[in-house]
């Protein structure tokens, strides 16, 4: 989420923007569906600088079967203030992000994290380093606690209204016992309205530790879905 | 502006505090139009209540001769005091669904079919679903909608099962200026079918208004029949002192 990408004039509430996925993971009844959602609202603009706050969530649920053969079983949220300037060809960001996971009708395991977060934008490039100034893992179910984490990407699409786009990224997670690695690829075509893009898209995830459960365990996931990001002019 | 609205108001509805007009965005022919809102507010004086945290948001998919077809989704997270940052996640609102909108002689009509639930959060104490086929129209400042509900749960008391509708009524009063006050009332009556309940809502406060987003500072008051949140129905009656950003334009 960039809101300088989206041109306006100095002043307050000039821009916000919003997304949304929906996807399912084929062949798997234990995580069968991801939905998520998020949104930025610009604060303040002055002098090509930009304060924003954000915030999205993601709902992970199975496919029992059924009549609704939805069962959610975890979500996560984030939230958090950023600023950004322009870096020459780019765009910094800097501010802090707070995020949790908490389950759904049950009780296995609560994740709480807060942290800086400073990065660039690069064209299609990007990276961030993230400083855990508190964690929290209920009830304890990994002894090494999270204090940083470093992640960069890109992201590629074809000009015009539609086409193909492309985006991957490695993150990387600094426990006081050991490190952590995810890493995310997906791909897909697009559309674009006056208002709105819609994109279908493939995504492969290979993340070190899910939280869904109440030990540490990692997935390898491969999810079919639809986004959606608007206004046209922010993302 | 005549227009559509989707009225989305009422307790437990998550988008209670919103109205959703998707012919107030651009025109078609489809992907034309996207909104989005949010809201966080804390209770005062905070019992079982003490925060109330929404969002939502609105795509069109298309729009031809008027006719616009929209999807759209929001949910609503309560979270009670009983922690150490005053924040202990309780319950989680979900809806999603589709509304077809049309403009009827300076007024406006839809009909749509809005999917429910509701969860709890790191507990198991309820489960609902409550899913309606609607219809709706506005009179602006006034709106109102009608609800059949087609699919229930309600694990493990059951009572929901008895819904069988529920009529909404709103107004709201807000001037066309760049900054001010303004009113909102709703009025959601719940049919079972052993008696019929009703839930009140009112909302004043300041709007300020951007060019890409209106920011509200608010005062809410809701009494509620049964928020679902507990097996027992605890009719609470709560004050709410909150920030509420919309696009201002699809969703107000």
């Amino acid at each position: 989420m960039n809101p300088l990408l989206y041109e306006a004039e100095d002043g307050h509430l000039r821009a916000s923007g919003i997304w949304a996925s929906a996807g399912v993971y084929p062949g798997n009844r234990e995580l069968s569906f991801s939905i998520r959602m998020g949104g930025f609202l610009e604060l303040v603009r002055w002098e090509g600088k930009s304060v924003s706050i954000t915030a999205s969530s993601e709902v992970l649920a199975s496919a029992p079967g059924g009549l609704i053969s939805f069962d959610p079983l975890g979500i996560r949220w984030e939230e958090g203030l950023l600023i950004a300037g322009p870096a020459g060809q780019g765009f910094w960001q800097a501010g802090f992000l707070h995020s949790c996971k908490h389950d759904v009708d049950t009780i296995r395991r609560i994740l709480v994290g807060t942290r800086l977060v400073g990065g660039m934008l690069y064209g299609h490039a990007r990276a961030f380093a993230h400083l855990y100034i508190y964690a929290r893992d209920y009830p304890k179910a990994r002894e090494g606690k999270l204090l940083w984490s470093f992640e960069g990407g890109s992201s590629w699409k074809t000009k015009g209204n539609e086409g193909l786009s492309a985006d991957a990224g490695l993150r990387l997670y600094g426990y006081r016992d050991g490190l952590g690695l995810d890493a995310r690829a997906s791909a897909g075509g697009f559309t674009a309205g006056t208002g709105a893009w819609l994109v279908g898209f493939v995504e492969y995830e290979r993340v070190h530790d899910a939280g869904l459960y109440a030990s540490p365990a990692g997935a390898n996931l491969f999810q079919v879905g639809l986004a959606t990001f608007g206004p046209v002019e922010a993302f | 502006m005549p227009g559509f609205i989707l009225t989305l108001l009422a307790v437990p509805f998550p988008a209670r505090s919103v109205l959703m007009n998707p012919l107030r965005g651009e025109a078609g022919p489809y992907l034309g139009t996207m909104g989005v809102w949010a809201s966080a507010g804390t209770y005062l004086p905070d019992t079982t209540y003490a925060w109330s945290i929404r969002i939502g948001g609105l795509l069109e998919l298309f729009r031809t001769s008027g006719l616009s077809l929209s999807i759209y989704g929001a949910n609503e997270l309560v979270a009670g005091p009983e922690s150490k940052i005053r924040f202990q996640p309780l319950a989680l609102y979900w809806e999603e669904g589709a509304v077809l909108s049309w403009g009827l002689k300076g007024n406006a009509a839809q009909i749509g079919f809005t999917h429910r639930c509701k969860h709890d959060l790191d507990r198991d104490e309820r489960t609902l679903i409550f899913s309606s086929v609607h219809a709706g129209a506005i009179w602006r400042p006034f709106h109102a909608r009608v609800h059949r509900y087609v699919i229930w749960l309600d694990d493990p008391t059951d009572r929901i099962t008895g819904l069988v509708w529920s009529w909404e009524t709103g107004m709201k009063l807000r001037p066309e200026w760049s900054w001010g006050p303004y009113l909102n009332a709703d009025l959601k009556l719940d049919g079972y079918r052993w008696a019929a309940y009703a839930d009140a809502r009112a909302e004043a406060g300041l709007f300020v208004k951007g060019a890409g987003a209106t920011l509200c500072f608010f005062v809410e008051y809701e009494r509620m029949h049964d928020p679902g949140i507990y097996r027992e129905i605890d009719e609470p009656g709560i004050f709410q002192v909150g920030l509420r950003a919309t696009d201002g334009r699809v969703i107000f």
